[in-house]
């Protein structure tokens, strides 16, 4: 059986396999220990599985710590999650104390395993570790996952020491950060192309999931799949698609997401789009349950047009999975979708439900170009939102820690033709 | 002995500057301020990423100003800089600073604000420079490498590596100074250099680059053949004759 690493050679070309190999191995034998809040559930958790065994295989040696707490511990972070957000959602003096005290006894019970050269601490839950356990010669990097380019300011100053203790940090969308004292790096999250989301399906079973959710595979049909949430717009996906029903009679209109929210400003919204959706029997609100993947991944490819019109987004995966199966996208520029559509490049960036319609109907009247729009949108995920490129950026971060203030860094890697020697050689830097 | 060739490649690790502008002014501040690896991200980043798509976007200033504050003109100029004019990103970036000032006297336009979500988010790029593993040691090699190397070793060689260097060094691209110095092509040398790598994809570039070079490796061939034997009557027939086809 191929290694999991080699499963992506077809995938991602030769030259970038190699080029992953070789920087790799600029770090070969490096420890690394990644520590976050949960093994499973979650996007976090998700990436983790996926990424830390092709590392191994890749040459470094990568262990995955979790930090342990109690239902105190879990209500502060949960607190700090949502106020990091932006909620105005206070944190009490019994939660730092829970924080503290949870985070006390995770570095005791982990002080010996978080002795590696580079400690890569995922979000808030285990940020504060670093003031226990933090050891000379150590780099401490901090990745955050989540939104914090307007929090509510008590958290903020909450956290923002305890990232600031760090080598480093990462975020995924320029607009996600905030002025810091330490370095900050920009990585994109990523797909996985042989996921159940996103591998290749057989056309018949496409067809089947479309019928099965009562869809006509023979009819064009536009497509969101997000969960039921007003920040998604579909009230105005629904407005859009009544407008494109006037010139294409026969399209179809598919709201596919999850029903449960934690927002209970969103928790209404579901009645008043199957109530929009009753209007027109074409309109099909779907509530997918958890674990629905490949039904995701046959509906994104068995839609026409994939639309994501949100009117506030964090960085839109979605996006680059329709991307990735080659489909038509049109989309609101928020969040992190302008990055996955260039317009008129990989997909339609619009602003408003008229623009959104005109979109749709571009795409239906112009299949050609609709169809160049979708290869170039695949290339452009293939170059840069797999886990691949993911992984490659998260190498380049950790070679970075290890030279920290070198523009260029120059990698000595295995094999022939090491970095020139700085008499001769084409990469001498002057600046 | 000639020094043989090593192909390299970089990839970039991206860094947030923290810095963010709204409207024009913000951006003339930022760039002020900004460093050689700011300018150098936000002018070459799509050359290193998205140099497959037709048409692609040069200039994130360019594109900025252009789709998000709609200042068609501005964008046009920006995005119309022959970046080979410049040797240094300090050259450019006075020559950007100077464009976006056109626009102060306009105070109302100086400061219109582009709506939340789409600021203007200033970064910088840190190099990692690394061997592909391979070598030429001649010109045969040589072509044979340069045909098969990835898109990120040809952007390494003839834009980065070149704009690392000093002034008062060779003005072509890595490529072009092997040729001249080390092969001794300075007529293929002259045509490499001339080669303008922000106006066509890397991919094109590869294309003209081996046309070159394999009308070089031709000449080189009949040069050998020429040098090793003497002249007969018979040789003296296909001496002119290969002379002619040389100068033509």
């Amino acid at each position: 059986m191929a290694s999991p690493y080699a499963a992506y050679r077809d995938i991602i070309g030769r030259h970038d396999h190699d080029l992953l190999e070789r920087v790799a191995s600029a770090l070969r034998d490096r420890e690394v220990v990644m520590v976050n809040s949960t093994r499973e559930g979650g996007g976090v958790a998700e990436i983790l599985q996926n990424m830390i065994p092709l590392m191994n295989e890749l040459g470094l040696k990568v262990t995955w710590e979790v930090v342990e707490g109690n239902p105190g511990f879990f209500a502060c972070t949960k607190t700090l999650h949502n106020a990091l957000h932006g909620r105005s959602e206070p944190l009490t003096e019994a939660m730092v104390k829970a924080y503290w005290d949870t985070t006390r006894a995770n570095a005791e019970r982990l002080s010996k395993v978080l002795d590696r050269e580079i400690v890569f601490i995922h979000d808030p839950q285990p940020a504060g570790l670093i003031r226990h356990l933090r050891r000379e010669g150590q780099r401490w990097v901090f990745r955050c996952h989540i939104d914090v380019s307007a929090p509510h300011p008590p958290a903020w100053d909450f956290l923002r020491p305890l990232v600031e203790a760090h080598d480093a940090s990462v975020f995924s969308h320029p607009s996600f950060s905030q002025k810091l004292g330490i370095p900050q790096f920009l990585i994109p999250p990523s797909i996985d192309p042989l996921s159940d989301k996103n591998k290749p399906l057989p056309d018949d079973f496409v067809a089947k999931t479309l019928a099965r959710f009562g869809l006509d595979p023979r009819r064009p049909l536009v497509t969101q799949i997000s969960r039921f949430d007003k920040l998604k717009d579909p009230l105005g996906v629904i407005g859009a698609f009544a407008l494109v029903k006037k010139t294409h009679p026969h399209a179809q209109l598919l709201l596919a997401g999850g029903g449960a929210t934690d927002d209970p400003e969103s928790a209404h919204i579901l009645p008043a789009i199957q109530e929009a959706a009753s209007r027109d029997k074409d309109i099909h609100v779907l509530e997918l349950p958890p674990f629905s993947d490949l039904e995701i991944n046959a509906l994104q490819r068995g839609s026409s047009v994939v639309l994501q019109k949100s009117l506030k987004e964090g960085f839109a995966l979605t996006v680059a999975e329709a991307l990735w199966k080659e489909r038509p996208v049109v989309a609101t520029a928020v969040g992190g979708i302008p990055l996955q559509v260039l317009n008129g490049k990989t997909g339609w960036l619009v602003h408003s439900v008229e623009g959104a319609a005109y979109a749709i109907r571009r795409v239906l009247e112009r299949p050609e170009e609709a169809a160049a729009l979708g290869r170039q949108g695949r290339e452009h995920v293939r170059r840069n939102f797999l886990i691949t490129r993911h992984m490659r950026e998260y190498l380049s971060l950790f070679l970075c820690a290890l030279h920290p203030g070198q523009d260029p860094v120059e990698l000595r890697v295995a094999g022939a033709g090491e970095p020139p020697e700085p008499e001769g050689g084409p990469s001498r830097n002057n600046n | 002995m000639p020094r043989p060739f090593v192909f390299m490649t970089s990839i970039h690790a991206v860094q947030l500057t923290g810095l963010r502008a709204s409207n024009l002014a913000e951006l003339h501040a930022g760039l002020s301020g900004a460093d050689d690896a700011c300018v150098y991200h936000h002018t070459h980043r799509f050359l290193r990423t998205l140099h497959f798509l037709p048409d692609a976007p040069n200039s994130d200033f360019a594109l900025w100003v252009g789709e998000n504050l709609r200042e068609d003109l501005l964008a046009e100029r920006l995005a119309s800089l022959d970046l080979r004019d410049f040797e240094s990103m300090g050259e450019l970036k006075a020559v950007l600073l100077s464009m976006l000032e056109k626009a102060r006297q306009d105070d109302e336009r100086w400061k219109r604000r582009v709506p939340p979500g789409l600021e203007f988010h200033f970064c910088r790029s840190t190099s990692l420079v690394l061997s592909t593993g391979r070598e030429a040691a001649g010109l045969e090699d040589f072509i044979a490498g340069l045909g098969e190397v990835d898109a990120g070793c040809l952007y390494y060689h003839l834009v980065e590596a070149p704009l690392r260097r000093h002034e008062d060094e060779w003005r072509g691209n890595d490529f072009s100074e092997w040729l001249a110095k080390e092969m001794g092509l300075e007529e293929e040398a002259r045509k490499m250099a001339e080669l303008d790598p922000y106006l066509q994809d890397l991919e094109a570039l590869r294309g003209k680059m081996l046309e070159v070079l394999r009308g070089g490796h031709l000449r080189a061939v009949v040069e050998r053949v020429l040098a090793r034997h003497a002249p007969s009557e018979t040789g003296e027939v296909v001496r002119k004759l290969l002379q002619k086809w040389r100068s033509s």
